[in-house]
């Protein structure tokens, strides 16, 4: 396994008042988010009241997909209570990735932040507009979570966490995994199975409030009104993991993952991932 | 013999052929959608103004994020809903009703309404029947706009395409202006009122030479906290918010300053998160009066 260094911008979108603005912006970026990015950051930026009821003090994980094709990988959670008195902050920690930076972590955001978080943060209770370092994080290009990729099979099944693989890759539109307990988890693992390139441009939230503007291809929730307000907004596919899924599978990748999972040949999984087949290439 | 006609079930997809055009920004849609896809607003809007012979007009509520907005929308909405004097509002819709309903059962629990999401299609909007005597046939819609999203509109164009599509075509406007704030020396409220009337000249199209005739009420709420703007709201103006005043010499045609407060007395409590501002006594004053000046400067059928 090769690692090498790569270079992320990253930035923290809160509510404070400052000079310039009272509420939501971006209170602290690196030397490279521009005027225009983060004009695009604040267009999709998660606010006051982007964290469903009962979430509250949970860490959403989202990933947005910017126009030129980087990441905006972003952690979500509340934080203190906002300037005006008004109800909780709602803080979220951003990280930009280039191609390169996509590349070195083999596309698997889940290794990015777990990178990420090695190294020591400012601080999500930031009170005033400042600047913050750029990250230069030690990437490896494994991309698979075997033990994420065992709890889940051990939860949901393997018939379970191949359809939500197969859901991912035939999707025409928004997709909602119904997942009652740990939706990180359970997205590390599909994210650790889904092949190279369809993870490329795979934008998703676990926890995110469902909304207009922000059209994530993915949606992780979990209860009845999260579900509601997804196909309320999207009216899109959703795969209920709550129950036993049976896997009639429409890709032959995800067919054969199932095979794979199903007889727990872990040693394949990996290959399998990187190369979009199970076959030897 | 009798013959009897049914339409045939594939002519149901005709209605398809036609979009409906969203009301506020005019992009069309399919008619099943609850919100329009491209600002979203409520498409109920669409459906309404669809079936009356009455064009509905805009009225904008305008203000930075705390100043009272939803607060004010709420009450005038309830004070012109119940009594029966020349002025009267009457929602249409069910959907209109929920802001006056979240509005007055909040502050009947002493306690002020959530902040305002910054999602448009989680925005109360209202669409009522104006009976006055100056105006016959009125019928306006009104968001509540969240603040934060109006912000973010004038300081990123086109982030958030509801608030310019609606400003655009307002007829009539309420700039609110926490007076509580500029009465303790912060000039932060008289700043953000110049940045939204710059804003509604530029949506409007005017040029700085000439003046804009869309009718303004400046309303300086939470008048409560300072008697002074109750007692004269215009030299309140002239003393607390010169820049606005000077602009709006300069830019309005058809202006006037006013002053509200729904509250007799705050208070504050502490609990697990943080301080919060909680209303004691309701005691609306200056809710209706720039409602009125309003209804009678706004011109019908601008649209």
């Amino acid at each position: 396994m090769s690692s090498r260094s790569v270079t992320l911008d990253q930035a923290l979108f809160a509510s404070v008042r400052s000079a310039k603005n009272e509420g939501y912006q971006l209170v602290a970026r690196s030397d490279g988010i521009d005027d225009a990015l983060t004009r695009e950051i604040s267009a999709w930026a998660p606010t006051h009241d982007s964290l469903p009821e009962g979430d509250r003090e949970l860490e959403c994980v989202s990933l947005h997909v910017l126009d030129d094709g980087r990441w905006c990988l972003a952690l979500t959670r509340s934080s203190g209570i906002e300037y005006s008195g008004r109800g909780r902050n709602v803080a979220t920690w951003m990280l930009i990735a280039d191609s390169l930076a996509i590349d070195a972590f083999a596309a698997q955001p889940f290794r990015l932040l777990d990178a990420a978080a090695m190294l020591p943060w400012p601080g999500w209770e930031v009170e005033s507009p400042g600047a913050v370092p750029q990250l230069e994080l030690l990437a490896g290009r494994s991309r698979l979570n075997l033990q994420a990729v065992s709890l889940a099979c051990t939860r949901y099944g393997a018939a379970a966490v191949a359809s939500a693989v197969d859901a991912v890759l035939v999707a025409s539109g928004p997709l909602a995994i119904l997942a009652e307990r740990n939706r990180r988890q359970l997205l590390d693992a599909l994210l650790s199975l889904l092949p190279y390139d369809r993870c490329l441009n795979l934008s998703f939230t676990a926890g995110l409030a469902c909304s207009p503007r922000r059209p994530f291809a993915l949606h992780v929730v979990s209860g009845e009104d999260q579900l509601r307000s997804f196909r309320r907004t999207f009216k899109g596919d959703v795969l209920d993991l709550r129950s036993p899924v049976a896997a009639t599978l429409q890709s032959s990748y995800a067919s054969e993952l199932h095979q794979l999972l199903r007889t727990e040949m872990w040693s394949q999984l990996a290959r399998c991932a990187r190369m979009g087949s199970t076959k030897d290439e | 013999v009798s013959a009897v006609y049914q339409e045939l079930e594939t002519m149901r997809i005709a209605q398809y052929a036609v979009g409906l055009p969203c009301y506020i920004c005019g992009e069309g849609n399919s008619r099943d959608e609850e919100l329009c896809r491209h600002c979203h607003a409520p498409l109920a809007l669409a459906h309404q103004a669809a079936v009356q012979k009455v064009t509905p007009q805009m009225l904008g509520v305008v203000g930075p994020a705390g100043c009272g907005k939803t607060v004010l929308l709420g009450m005038l909405l309830d004070l012109l809903s119940r009594q029966a004097d020349d002025l009267q509002v009457l929602a249409r819709g069910a959907f209109s009703i929920s802001l006056q309903q979240s509005v007055v059962s909040h502050l009947a629990r002493c306690e002020f309404p959530p902040k305002t999401p910054s999602e448009p299609d989680r925005w109360n909007w209202v669409h009522a029947q104006v009976k006055a005597p100056s105006r016959k046939g009125l019928e306006l819609i009104v968001p509540d706009m969240s603040g934060e999203s109006l912000v973010e509109e004038i300081n990123h164009p086109n982030s958030c395409p509801v608030v310019r599509s609606f400003l655009e075509k307002t007829h009539g406007s309420l700039m609110l202006i926490d007076a509580g704030r500029l009465d303790q020396g912060d000039n932060e409220p008289d700043f953000f009122a110049m940045k939204v009337l710059s804003f509604l000249c530029e949506l409007h199209g005017r040029s700085p030479q000439r003046k804009l005739d869309l009718p303004v009420a400046m309303v300086f709420t939470k008048a409560d906290q300072c008697e002074s703007a109750f007692e004269d709201a215009t030299q309140f103006a002239q003393k607390q918010t010169p820049g606005l005043w000077q602009l709006c010499q300069q830019r309005l045609s058809k202006f006037r300053f006013f002053a509200s407060g729904v509250v007799g007395a705050c208070a504050f409590t502490y609990n697990r998160t943080g301080k919060q501002v909680v209303p004691l006594r309701i005691e609306p004053r200056g809710i209706v009066e720039p409602f009125r000046w309003l209804v009678s400067e706004m011109k019908p059928g601008r649209r």
